[in-house]
């Protein structure tokens, strides 16, 4: 079998569980609608907590290094997640494939 | 020669298709002299829950009528009907009927003009439960084809999609045909099979999709705005400007217990203002600072950078800490 259609196996496989995760009776037992809005609510909370946390970063920093912090969290930010999801499918591949 | 898995597989094909195609077969012949040349209209229906073929009673635009001067010959005609049914129509439906092949055999010396049409109708039942036919939903052209006597022919008449506009919850199928009969000959005609080909219309595969997305909602709503919301006030702070440091924190409560105590307020809502530290520094030393901590942040910038040109000229290391 191919790593080609072990991935696409390994995905329909993911997708199915989130699927039947998704299928479960949730609305019985639990008000959907306010665990939306706990967690819209928390992250407000986070978000504004992080705009604060920024806005006291900028108070140490010119205009001009305000635009550059922007500029370095966006590039930090895209290699960590790029990081991350190579090393995700390293691990898949090593412990799953191999 | 074929590997078992291909065997099976063939099988289990075969399995399936007969197992969704079924097919229901009549069969009727009668003998009819023609004494004057005319036109006939011929009908074959089947209720689409039946699964029958069936002829059409007699009265109503349906009527299939032995003529006792009839001439037109045929033989070995197969009809098929590819239509959907099991389900009740519903206002708005497409009803779907295609693939519609007549296979005949036609006798005699001369050549049969047959003009084929196919039609929906439905049934309304009377006070005893009997069916009659009240109507027709809908009807495709006609299509006509000039068949040479003591032929077999395959007529294929394409399919239409057909829409219902009313609510019908017993529908039948049929094919009409409209032949030629020329005077002077006694022949038989023999019907052998009258096929229904269904269950491939849109509205079976659109009740499953709906039933499916229909359960999928019912358990969890979807609610893609929450996700969009939360990545949104994670990516605004990075690219806030601003110098307000505001931070709200809210109430800190003991909730109420019924008959024991009310809700207790421990601390108010609190408004910090980080910015304030700020204002309150001599503004020469603020901006000494800012200078200070931008120059380090372009310098951790250009380390940064040169790691990346680093790694790509030399193929080793890279990244800020090389």
């Amino acid at each position: 079998m191919s790593d080609a259609v072990k991935w696409a196996l390994l995905a329909a496989t993911a997708v199915a569980i989130i699927g039947l995760i998704c299928a479960l009776p949730f609305v019985q037992f639990i008000n959907v609608g306010e665990f939306t809005s706990m967690l819209n609510r928390l992250a407000t909370l986070c978000g504004n907590a992080f705009t604060s946390a920024r806005g006291i970063i900028n108070n140490l920093l010119t205009p001009f290094g305000r635009t550059v912090l922007s500029g370095l969290l966006f590039y930090l930010f895209g290699k960590w997640a790029i990081t991350m999801g190579i090393k995700v499918t390293a691990w898949v591949y090593h412990f799953i494939f191999k | 020669m074929f590997k078992k898995t291909v065997i099976c597989a063939l099988v289990a094909a075969l399995l399936a298709v007969f197992a969704v195609v079924p097919v229901s077969a009549a069969s009727d012949t009668w003998t009819e002299t023609v004494f004057n040349s005319y036109e006939e209209h011929l009908s074959y229906w089947g209720h689409l829950y039946a699964l029958q073929g069936q002829r059409s009673p007699n009265g109503g635009g349906m009527e299939w009528q032995l003529p006792s001067d009839g001439k037109w010959v045929g033989n070995n005609v197969e009809f098929f009907v590819r239509a959907k049914m099991d389900v009740p129509l519903k206002n708005g439906d497409r009803f779907i009927i295609e693939d519609k092949t007549i296979y005949g055999w036609f006798g005699g010396t001369e050549n049969t003009i047959i003009s084929v049409r196919y039609f929906l109708g439905y049934h309304e039942y009377n006070d005893k439960g009997e069916p009659y036919v009240t109507g027709a939903v809908a009807a495709g052209k006609y299509t006509t084809y000039n068949v040479e006597g003591g032929k077999s022919y395959g007529i294929t008449v394409k399919g239409e999609d057909f829409h219902i506009t009313a609510n019908y919850d017993h529908v039948w199928v049929g094919i009409m045909f409209r032949v030629s009969r020329v005077a002077g000959q006694t022949n038989t005609f023999s019907l052998n099979y009258f096929n229904y080909h269904y269950g491939y219309g849109n509205r079976i595969e659109q009740d499953k999709a709906d039933g499916a997305v229909g359960d999928v909602l019912g358990a969890l709503p979807a609610n893609p705005d929450g996700f969009k919301n939360a990545f949104k006030s994670f990516v605004q702070p990075m690219t806030y400007t601003g110098t307000d440091a505001k931070w709200s924190l809210p109430d800190i409560k003991l909730p109420a217990i019924s008959g024991v105590m009310e809700e207790v307020t421990l601390t108010k809502n609190l408004e910090v203002d980080f910015g304030g530290w700020f204002q309150k520094m001599p503004p020469n030393v603020l901006e000494v600072v800012q200078i200070l901590f931008t120059l380090a942040l372009v310098v951790f910038c250009a380390k940064e950078l040169y790691g990346l040109i680093a790694y790509v000229f030399t193929m080793k290391g890279g990244g800020a800490n090389e």
